[in-house]
């Protein structure tokens, strides 16, 4: 069964080209969007907005992905993150999977990634409820 | 071989000049193969061939080389039906400003093929002006990767000129550079004028973008943050670790780094600076 009501998606990365692109590719999925410039923002929008899942960049100003990931995960455990970066190592892989991620994306991505990703979070939030 | 190191060859040896590279990449993109070119190029016939056949139009040649055995009808078609190799292109651009025949370019695809290093590599081999350092090995190794991800993001062929003329920065000049570290140290950066730098964001992301404002410089820093981070997986799979730092921008600053190699890329928009250095070189 699907869930009936929009996912609200939390995008952040301190990319302003990539967070309007990706805004595009998630509304056009049926998402609610907001943004977050940095870790330390996404953090507070996170505590503030409770968002049915999070896309988070890596490599940003300030607080960086792996330790909002880190924080994010500690006030919320069951919340899904999507990891969404060009340092895509096996090392940071394996360290964003460790932390609790749910997937990780290396740039540049597609459409059908990002319907992948959406699809993984639905089911997460479903399972959840 | 990619097709991309064709006018990179010419250049290093000596066919062609940095001042020709503009106009010919422009008119590059709009050049569609002729029949002999293409047989040439596909191996299907040689130089001597064609010479045989003699000159005309596509199809006179075509129903000639036919008709000498030369050539087949499906061989015709198949070689018609393929997507023409951007080498090829820039080759029929050479023959059409009479820069070459078809016995210099079959000389020439020949040579390009079996070039070792590639020459996208061999120019910036050529260019390095300190000791040969562990990290400024990769420098010939990241050159070849950007220019890749100026096809594959921005659809255009690259040159790099080892020793232009045109290295001065232009007045107005925008920067964007990252530096990686970790088992490899190296900052790359674009520096180009206002007009290059706006087409380059254009293609990036696909924009309308007018002025140099904030999403302008973000398009240039994410095509480097993803051209780097393509690097950077590739090195890992070699077990090198390493870190992608924030993009910095600037506006009308000297590049001032370690190992400072400056280069002038020639695409089918313009020219710009590609700087690489052992450190962070933008203050």
């Amino acid at each position: 069964m699907r869930l009936a009501r929009k996912l609200k998606i939390l995008i952040t990365d301190d990319s302003k080209l990539l967070r309007k692109k990706l805004r595009d590719e998630l509304e056009k999925l049926g998402c609610d969007v907001i943004e977050a410039e940095n870790g330390k923002e996404a953090v507070m929008m996170d505590l503030q907005e409770k968002p049915d899942g999070v896309i988070l960049d890596i490599v940003m100003p300030e607080v960086g992905g792996i330790e909002a990931l880190q924080v994010i995960k500690e006030v919320n455990p069951e919340i899904p993150v999507i990891m969404l970066s060009s340092a895509g190592t096996s090392q940071k892989l394996m360290e964003t999977l460790k932390l609790g991620a749910l997937d990780f994306i290396q740039k540049p991505y597609n459409s059908e990634q990002i319907k992948q990703a959406v699809e993984k979070i639905r089911k997460k939030v479903k399972a959840n409820e | 071989m990619s097709s991309c190191y064709f006018a990179q060859y010419l250049l290093n040896a000596g066919f062609l000049a940095e001042d020709q590279l503009l106009p010919l990449l422009r008119q590059a993109t709009d050049a569609v193969p002729g029949t002999p070119l293409l047989a040439l190029h596909q191996g299907i016939m040689t130089a001597a061939q064609i010479a045989s056949v003699g000159s005309g139009s596509d199809e006179e040649f075509a129903v000639r080389a036919q008709e000498r055995g030369l050539l087949t009808k499906s061989q015709l078609v198949n070689m018609h039906q393929a997507i023409a190799g951007r080498d090829a292109c820039f080759a029929q651009v050479l023959l059409d400003s009479q820069l070459v025949d078809y016995a210099k370019l079959e000389h020439a695809f020949r040579q390009c093929e079996l070039a070792e290093p590639n020459p996208v590599v061999a120019a910036v081999e050529s260019a390095r002006i300190h000791e040969i350092g562990q990290d400024m090995a990769f420098y010939g190794e990241y050159v070849d990767a950007f220019f890749r991800s100026l096809l594959r993001f921005m659809d255009t062929d690259a040159v790099v000129v080892p020793e232009s003329t045109l290295l001065h920065i232009a007045e107005e000049t925008y920067a964007v550079s990252q530096r990686l570290s970790g088992d490899l140290n190296l900052a790359a950066g674009i520096m180009a004028d206002e007009r290059v730098f706006l087409e380059m964001a254009r293609r990036y992301s696909h924009e309308d973008i007018q002025l140099v404002d904030d999403l302008a410089v973000d398009s240039i820093a994410e095509f480097l943050n993803v051209m780097n981070g393509l690097f950077a997986v590739n090195l890992s799979q070699r077990d090198m670790d390493v870190d992608l730092e924030m993009p910095r921008s600037a506006c009308n600053v000297r590049p001032d780094g370690s190992h400072q190699l400056m280069l002038r890329v020639f695409t089918d928009f313009g020219s710009f600076v590609l700087v690489l250095a052992t450190d962070e070189f933008l203050y």
